[in-house]
């Protein structure tokens, strides 16, 4: 998550066209641990969750899909992912292979990704926090500077792209860039710089995209760079606030804050240029430096003037290319023209210069041609644009002319006039009757708008409801794991009574075992394996009535181990007793657990 | 594997689910807003006795205006427009102080109308004391603000919509995971409106609930007695509030905030 401060706020950016991704939250992950496999599809919704193929070193677990859909200009974009646990079942270096979907009868597949498993070095470190290890701070933030060339002519327009890469960390008060510029000339940055995201060997990064132009001014070998940026990273004050109970949970974080900003300094990598000088041959004697590619215009207003008005001359260049390292000449003064110093601006890339002429006589004058040479860089030669000349019509002074006040009507019939004398009334009455209410109504104790309140106030709390349990179902895996635990027994027992009917006595039992198992491992967040009888046994000693419940269970544990492992026989009756066996246990369990 | 699939599976019902749940909503939402007017369209007999009325108005014969006008309210129900007519009867009749009066309740219905506005500020301008608009406290200048631009009714559904709104950023901002100050931010914007739309509706209750019209040039009295001292006087068509009532007087504050008694006939409530 990418805060911003000052001037750095922008927009995301979203493909448009159909892609497929995989993406994990983190490359290196200790024995022991899981990390996280998202498949992301951009452009499509309503595709369903896949299986993933045998993964060399991994075991998984389905999470669960997400949905995005953004409105941008008029135009929809979309995307679905499905987000699976990976379980390392060795240590070692793994590839996930390109995973491959069917979108629309087209084949997608997905890069390859490659996973380090490592020894957890600490075991009890490990089972407390569950995390997997994590990539240093300088894969997760990062400063990239790209040029567009760096084979370049002195005074030539170069793009230059500087990307901040943000991974899975929080950043706020991103600054703007700062580029180490001796021998360049460096434009503004863009105002809001580009966001989007981008997925790196395999990892998802938030990029904020800079954009600048830079001009050389001196030949030779030039040196761009470092770019330096200032940002905060953010990271939560443990100590700070000591949450429990009701306020444990991150929704009341925006209320306690108990968050913390660490002041960082990136560095980006370094540019070299060539820069190669500005060829003499053919060059025009206008030429004052202009490299790139430009229009130029120039307009003499009014054509039609008296003796002694004032005529404006307007010359603008705009294209591309630096505005800053030409200048623009005004015109010198003439026996026809007294002419004032020129005024030179440059706004919005456009660089305009104007002058004040007053001719001198009246008569025919010409304002006279002028040129303007730059380096097309594209051509590789100079080109001049040619304006003029313009003619002039200078009228005599006439006779009688002085000084007028502007605004005054010029016959005096301003003075006469006298003011309209009005008279006062009230307003007409009005023809229709509106809309009725009942005499004595108020909004506020109809019963429409309290039930709209209400409504309003119990999705409120509903969807704060909803939040939190979902939340505490992604954070609390003990918690989503007992709540998976009826579903799967429940399945398990319908696919054992299928079993049953059908009379296979052997795999009843085996369904039975797993179901069992896999009940249990959810219900009291053990390790699939880690279920047995004695483990069971452990959880039920402070329960009332639990002793008979253990029986039944060690009876129902010995069937199946009899049935799976010694081909022990049992007929139907044993079946349905066994059934109704691990119901009761089941029905035991969810009411005490 | 079998559980992974039987989790896709759940998923699907789930997504089903919502996308009822979905449809559910929007026709619930049709439903409230189809009552959410808490108005009527006119009926065909208060629109003929309305256009009658008009007719006796437009010849001049008010007295035949003001009983029809007032047999409308007597059917129990009232418009901005029915009213500002009264209002206008009155002021031909010649009877300033109803004719504010009428303006002013008038104002609860059609505040922004221009026509209304205007004839409320000329009748006022005709009283013996002349134009007097200004309020004595701030409250008063903020609820004048509010009573002109808004009507209750408007405000109330205003403060639902600022709600609705409110909850939805809300929980926008969890699920979406917005960041802190975006979150932060158009809460704390809508919190703000909130709480001025809620001092807009207490405003223009309290005005609603204690404005009352004074309807002739009367003294107000330091006591409830006809042979107590005069405190100040208070004209025809001056916007007071009413505090008590005790037997036949009334206990009004002006809006300088000065308190007296006057006799309940010659005040009525808004």
């Amino acid at each position: 998550m990418v805060f911003f401060g000052g001037s750095a706020a922008g927009s995301f950016a979203f493909a448009q066209e159909i892609d497929f991704q995989a993406e994990v939250n983190a490359t290196t992950v200790a024995l022991g641990s899981y990390l996280r496999l998202t498949l992301k599809v951009n452009g499509v919704t309503g595709l369903k969750a896949q299986e993933l193929p045998e993964l060399d070193g991994f075991d998984w677990d389905y999470i669960g899909p997400s949905s995005r859909v953004s409105i941008v200009n008029g135009q929809q974009f979309s995307s679905q992912s499905f987000s699976y646990q990976l379980y390392p079942q060795k240590t070692g270096t793994f590839e996930i292979p390109p995973i491959h979907r069917q979108i629309q009868g087209k084949d997608y597949a997905t890069q390859a990704l490659t996973i380090t498993v490592v020894e957890q070095k600490d075991a009890t470190q490990e089972a407390s926090s569950g995390q997997s290890q994590r990539a240093s701070l300088k894969d997760r933030l990062f400063l990239i500077v790209q040029a567009g060339k760096d084979e370049v002519y002195r005074y030539e327009k170069i793009p230059v792209t500087i990307r901040l890469y943000v991974g899975d960390v929080s950043v706020k008060d991103v600054k703007m860039p700062k580029i180490q510029q001796t021998g360049f000339l460096v434009d503004d940055f863009q105002q809001n710089p580009r966001q989007f995201q981008q997925v790196m060997n395999g990892l998802r990064y938030n990029v904020v995209e800079f954009q600048t132009w830079v001009y050389p001014v001196r030949t030779g070998t030039l040196t761009l760079g470092p770019v330096t940026a200032h940002c905060g990273i953010v990271f939560q004050d443990a100590g700070k606030r000591q949450r429990s109970g009701f306020f444990d949970d991150s929704f009341f974080d925006s209320f306690f804050t108990g968050y913390k900003t660490r002041p960082v300094e990136l560095q980006s990598n370094r540019l070299n240029f060539n820069v190669r000088p500005l060829p003499t041959q053919g060059q025009p004697k206008e030429f004052s430096g202009a490299v790139g590619k430009f229009s130029f215009n120039m307009s003499v207003q009014p054509q039609e003037v008296s003796v002694g008005d004032p005529v404006t001359v307007r010359m603008t260049v705009s294209g591309e290319g630096s505005l800053k390292t030409f200048d623009l000449k005004g015109l010198e003064a003439s026996p026809d023209f007294k002419v004032y110093d020129p005024q030179v601006k440059q706004d919005n890339g456009v660089k305009v210069l104007e002058q004040v002429l007053i001719p001198q006589h009246s008569g025919q004058v010409q304002v006279p041609e002028v040129h303007f040479s730059f380096f097309d860089t594209e051509q590789q030669r100079y080109r001049t644009i040619s304006w003029g000349p313009v003619d002039i019509t200078v009228n005599p002074v006439a006779q009688g002319r002085g000084f007028a006040v502007v605004g005054l009507p010029q016959d005096g019939s301003a003075s006469a006039r006298r003011p309209e004398e009005l008279g006062r009334d009230i307003n007409f009455i009005k023809d229709r009757l509106g809309r009725l209410y009942p005499v004595g109504y108020r909004t506020d104790r109809s019963p429409v708008f309290v039930s709209m309140v209400s409504l309003i106030m119990i999705a409120w709390l509903t969807g704060i409801g909803g939040y939190l349990f979902h939340r505490r179902l992604r954070t609390d895996e003990r918690f989503a794991r007992r709540l998976k635990a009826p579903g799967y027994a429940k399945f398990g027992l319908r696919q054992a009574r299928k079993l049953r009917d059908a009379g296979a006595a052997a795999e009843f039992y085996d369904v039975m075992f797993q179901t069992l198992q896999k009940y249990f491992s959810h219900k009291l967040h053990l390790p699939p394996g880690a279920v047995s009888l004695q483990i069971l046994n452990e959880h039920l000693t402070q329960r009332s009535g639990a002793e008979q419940v253990m029986k039944n269970l060690a009876g129902i544990w010995a069937q199946c181990e009899a049935a799976r492992y010694a081909a022990a026989r049992y007929d139907q009756t044993d079946m349905v007793q066994a059934y109704d066996g691990v119901q009761e246990i089941i029905d035991w369990f969810e009411r005490h657990f | 594997m079998e559980c992974k699939r039987s989790l896709i599976g759940l998923n699907a019902i789930f997504k089903r689910g919502v996308r009822d749940m979905r449809k559910f909503g929007i026709y619930i939402i049709m439903i409230v807003i189809g009552l959410c007017s808490g108005s009527a369209l006119a009926g065909q007999d208060q629109v003929d006795q309305f256009v009658m009325a008009n007719a006796a108005y437009t010849r001049g014969d008010y007295s035949q205006a003001l009983t029809l006008y007032d047999e409308i309210l007597a059917g129990g129900e009232v418009s901005g427009a029915l009213l500002y007519n009264i209002g206008n009867t009155y002021f031909k009749i010649g009877d300033l102080g109803r004719a504010v009066l009428y303006y002013e309740r008038a104002l609860r219905y059609i505040p922004r109308d221009t026509d209304l506005q205007a004839n409320y500020r000329y009748a006022l301008s005709q009283r013996s004391q002349g134009l007097h608009l200004e309020s004595g406290s701030v409250g008063e200048r903020v609820s004048d603000v509010f009573i002109q631009m808004v009507t209750f009714e408007e405000l109330c559904w205003i403060f639902a919509g600022l709600l609705f709104f409110l909850a939805f950023f809300h929980l926008w901002g969890l699920y979406r995971s917005w960041r802190g100050f975006l979150r932060a931010g158009s809460i704390g914007i809508l919190i703000v409106l909130i709480f001025v739309v809620v001092l807009g509706i207490r405003l223009r209750l309290r005005h609603d609930l204690l404005g009352a019209v004074v309807l002739r040039d009367v003294p107000a009295r330091f006591e409830p007695r006809e042979d107590a001292t005069v405190h100040f006087s208070v004209v025809e068509g001056e916007r007071v509030d009413l505090m008590k009532k005790e037997k036949k007087w009334v206990k009004i504050k002006r809006f300088d905030d000065k308190i007296g008694w006057v006799q309940s006939h010659v005040v009525e409530k808004i």
